[in-house]
């Protein structure tokens, strides 16, 4: 576990559980403590994803009297845990094999997750839509594997997406998917930022769509689109010495330690 | 000799790890027919390692799970820290996890290949301030075995002339690898404020040796090596022991004792074969016991008889005791300036190329620390090759959501420490009378407790991580949190090491400084678990080279005859 990426990843999560929130802004500081915040904030969302109630009956086929309130309320589903195998603890490494358990979301599910995928990632200039390369196919994948950390994710984006319908039933009197874009808008404008005005009926809402960007954004960026995206450079073999980095990259260091009054 | 399958033998070596690698190694150069009992499965990284697949192949994008709890490509057979079939159990508040696997070359295949030889401190920690226990050996005398481990093993590094960074002999070392801007960031910070950032040496070939080729800078080293660039046995010592002619590996044998006669002496061992699922009793002239410190410390206390009711080589009592592993505690940070800088390859060996070593031994000896023993930073960064992780620095959606992973990407710095641990008395392992494995042997009990000495020693560790981080201009995420919450768990950071701890006395060491334990002079120790203390480096290297030295010597006990 000593890769770059291991320290660093595992780093932030151990931050992420144990660091206690800083008080107050540090006048000192070059970026505010709440800009930085602001970079975390899908981070902190995430952390506490709650589990459903399994107890409780489904309650999909809600009727519109029974959405009264501000916001509708979140789903009590009887979501049940896949029962597939995982893929065990000597599988094949070189060239695995793919889709190592059978899918499980509806397709009400999956229409219902490539809107919302599209939304966070939708086409730009130059790269794909999240949808275009098979994202909501690899949440499926995700949600139905028979893995603790995955099946509490399940239950949670189930829900959440049976949340959306809810809304939609309550606000514009349709299905999520039937909804015009605009109206689908309107609803995730509702969920997509954490602020201290987040009315607490949107709590839980906005944790669900948070853990939904997390999902997308992370299975997004290790296709090869979303890598060429970031501008990731390697996972190729180098002839000769590594060469370090480039001038560019060196003279941009050199006005930074100038910056920083630092040298080397 | 003895015989088994055909094959002739003096000596049987149990586990292929790296105490296991280099006992085979060493003891077959010299002549000696060996015989080795591996209890996982056959493994060959040059054609089961995942080079170049990324992790968008694997199923859930590669991420951890309990069936391979570092990612699904870790070379990790059969293990982890849970292995079916073969349970632990953990004593009253106590937390210990336990990294097993079941393959050709053990821990060996996944390791960090972090290589740091121990200095004059470290061997003689005990008469520097009166904690722990002196090794039997000192630093003067494992300087030239540190560097024949050094030169066959392949480490690139440098000398920096620190105290806590005892020189290589000249042309020992390969060279260093290039630092890339973080770490060139990190340098400028320590710069600032007196604390030495240092090439790192690794276990990673710059320069090929023999049919290992230098490393190509791409693709981590925990998934294992194909080419042999980073250090593992089944591509360099079980190799080269093999084509000896010597060495003959027998997998799927999981030794579950060792056999002693009314006099103490060993006579063999006997071993599940986990195929047949029946024992096998086998004769050796010498055992070597290289299992993994806590599977050989099991296996001693596991071996009853009249003459041992405590368990072979445990007269002393200490079979089990002293168990330590590293500290640990991880912190990261943002550093704006890091952001949206000039991409270009940053993979590198995919290690840290720099590192930062412990700076306080002289602090300490005036008194200005509340802690004993060093730690060291291991220190993470870069443009890395995408995991799902990233998915934790999106915010918003659509454009917003895009410029905010590019943002972060390669902004994000880490300091991990790693630092000495003290033994405790609460911190050993037993065996646990009312549980046995699928084998039917009874399994360990571990007990846990870190100690103030480890609790002192985090705590400076993070404020010193945070002001690093500042000094770059960066944040870390929140305030460091207090250290017993930081601390990694007992065996989290799989340097567990002690179990059968190397002395200069029959009384309360179990080996003496040849692994040759005390009560049975054809029996020997050559992993972990003869750390007479674990000092911040990782364990690895100094396994090697004790057990290159102590094979050495028993290869001319037995060409004299003696044994």
């Amino acid at each position: 576990m000593s890769s770059n990426s291991d320290i660093i990843f595992s780093a932030i999560d151990d931050s992420l559980k144990n660091c206690v929130p800083a008080k107050q802004d540090n006048k000192t500081h070059r970026m505010s403590r709440r800009e930085t915040l602001k970079w975390l904030s899908a981070v902190s969302a995430t952390l506490t994803i709650p589990l459903t109630t399994p107890a409780l009956a489904a309650e999909r086929n809600i009727a519109k009297s029974d959405l009264v309130g501000s916001f509708a309320p979140w789903p009590k589903l009887d979501i049940k845990p896949v029962e597939a195998e995982g893929y065990g603890k000597d599988p094949k490494l070189v060239r695995p094999d793919t889709s190592p358990w059978p899918l499980t979301l509806t397709s009400e599910e999956k229409t219902k997750l490539t809107r919302l995928s599209d939304i966070l990632i939708p086409e730009s200039e130059n790269f794909p839509s999240a949808s275009a390369i098979g994202v909501p196919e690899m949440i499926d994948e995700w949600v139905s594997a028979p893995y603790p950390r995955q099946q509490r994710d399940r239950s949670f984006l189930i829900a959440g997406l049976e949340w959306l319908d809810y809304e939609a039933k309550r606000r514009f009197d349709d299905s999520f998917a039937n909804c015009s874009e605009n109206q689908q808008m309107e609803i995730v404008d509702d969920i997509a930022y954490s602020s201290e005005g987040t009315p607490p009926d949107l709590d839980t809402p906005t944790r669900f769509f948070a853990a939904l960007r997390q999902l997308v954004a992370g299975i997004y960026y290790c296709t090869p689109e979303g890598t060429n995206d970031l501008g990731y450079i390697g996972n190729v073999p180098i002839v000769g010495d590594y060469p370090g980095p480039t001038t560019e990259a060196l003279d941009h260091l050199d006005k930074l330690l100038n910056e920083l009054g630092l040298t080397l | 000799m003895n015989e088994f399958q055909d094959f002739s033998y003096d000596v049987i070596v149990v586990g292929s790890g790296a105490g296991g690698g280099m006992a085979a190694y060493t003891l077959t150069k010299a002549g000696h027919r060996v015989l080795m009992l591996e209890a996982g499965r056959e493994y060959d990284p040059t054609t089961e390692t995942p080079m170049f697949e990324t992790v968008h192949q694997a199923p859930l994008r590669g991420v951890g799970t309990p069936d391979k709890d570092f990612g699904f490509y870790d070379a990790t057979v059969d293990g982890g820290w849970t292995v079916p079939g073969e349970p632990y159990t953990t004593g009253p508040n106590s937390e210990f996890l336990w990294w097993r696997a079941r393959m050709l070359g053990g821990r060996t295949n996944h390791w960090g290949r972090i290589s740091l030889r121990f200095s004059p401190y470290d061997f003689k920690g005990y008469s520097m301030d009166g904690l722990g226990y002196d090794w039997p050996v000192d630093y003067a005398e494992m300087a030239p075995w540190y560097d024949e481990t050094e030169k066959l093993v392949g480490i690139s590094g440098n000398n920096p002339g620190l105290d806590d960074v005892p020189d290589s002999a000249p042309g020992v070392l390969q060279p260093t690898f290039k630092p890339r801007i973080p770490e060139l960031l990190l340098k400028a910070a320590g710069n600032k404020l007196g604390i030495p950032v240092v090439p790192m040496r690794r276990a990673i070939l710059s320069r090929p040796i023999d049919d290992r080729q230098a490393c190509f800078n791409a693709t981590s080293c925990g998934r294992g090596c194909s080419i042999g660039a980073a250090f593992q046995t089944t591509t360099s010592l079980l190799p080269l022991a093999r084509a000896t002619g010597n060495l003959k590996i027998v997998t799927d044998a999981m030794v579950k004792t060792v056999e002693t006669d009314g006099n103490g002496r060993a006579t063999g061992v006997t071993f599940i074969d986990r195929t047949s699922r029946e024992d096998v009793t086998l004769k050796a002239r010498v055992v070597i016991l290289a299992a993994s410190a806590c599977e050989t410390a099991r296996l001693l206390l596991n071996s009853k008889s009249e003459r041992f009711p405590n368990g072979v080589a445990n007269s002393s009592g200490e079979v089990g005791r002293n168990l330590m592993d590293s500290t640990g505690a991880g912190i990261a940070g943002l550093v704006p300036g890091l952001s949206g800088r000039p991409r270009y390859n940053e993979d590198g060996n995919t290690g840290a190329h720099l590192y930062v070593p412990w700076w306080g031994h002289k602090q300490q000896l005036a008194g200005k620390l509340d802690f004993p023993r060093g730690y060291h930073f291991e220190y993470g960064s870069g443009f890395v090759s995408p995991r799902m992780q990233l998915g934790n620095f999106a915010r918003g959606y659509g454009k917003e959501l895009r410029d905010s992973v590019n943002k972060a990407y390669g902004a994000y710095v880490a300091l991990s420490i790693r630092g000495e641990m003290l033994p405790n008395a609460n911190c050993f392992m037993e065996i646990d009378d009312n549980t046995k494995d699928q084998w039917g042997i009874p399994v360990p009990k571990f007990h846990w407790k870190w100690s103030e000495h480890e609790l002192s020693q985090i705590k400076h560790g993070l404020a010193t991580a945070k002001k690093l981080i500042e000094t770059m201009g960066g944040y870390t995420l929140g305030d460091p949190p207090p250290a017993e919450r930081a601390i990694k768990k007992g065996g989290e950071i799989i340097h567990e090491v002690g179990t059968t701890r190397m002395g200069s006395s029959a009384k309360d060491s179990v080996t003496n400084h040849h692994g040759q334990c005390w009560d049975s002079n054809n029996l020997f120790v050559m992993d972990g678990g003869v750390f007479a203390s674990n000092p911040h480096k990782n364990c690895t290297l100094t396994i090697m080279t004790m057990t290159m030295r102590n094979a050495s010597w028993l290869a001319t006990e037995l060409n004299r005859g003696a044994l």
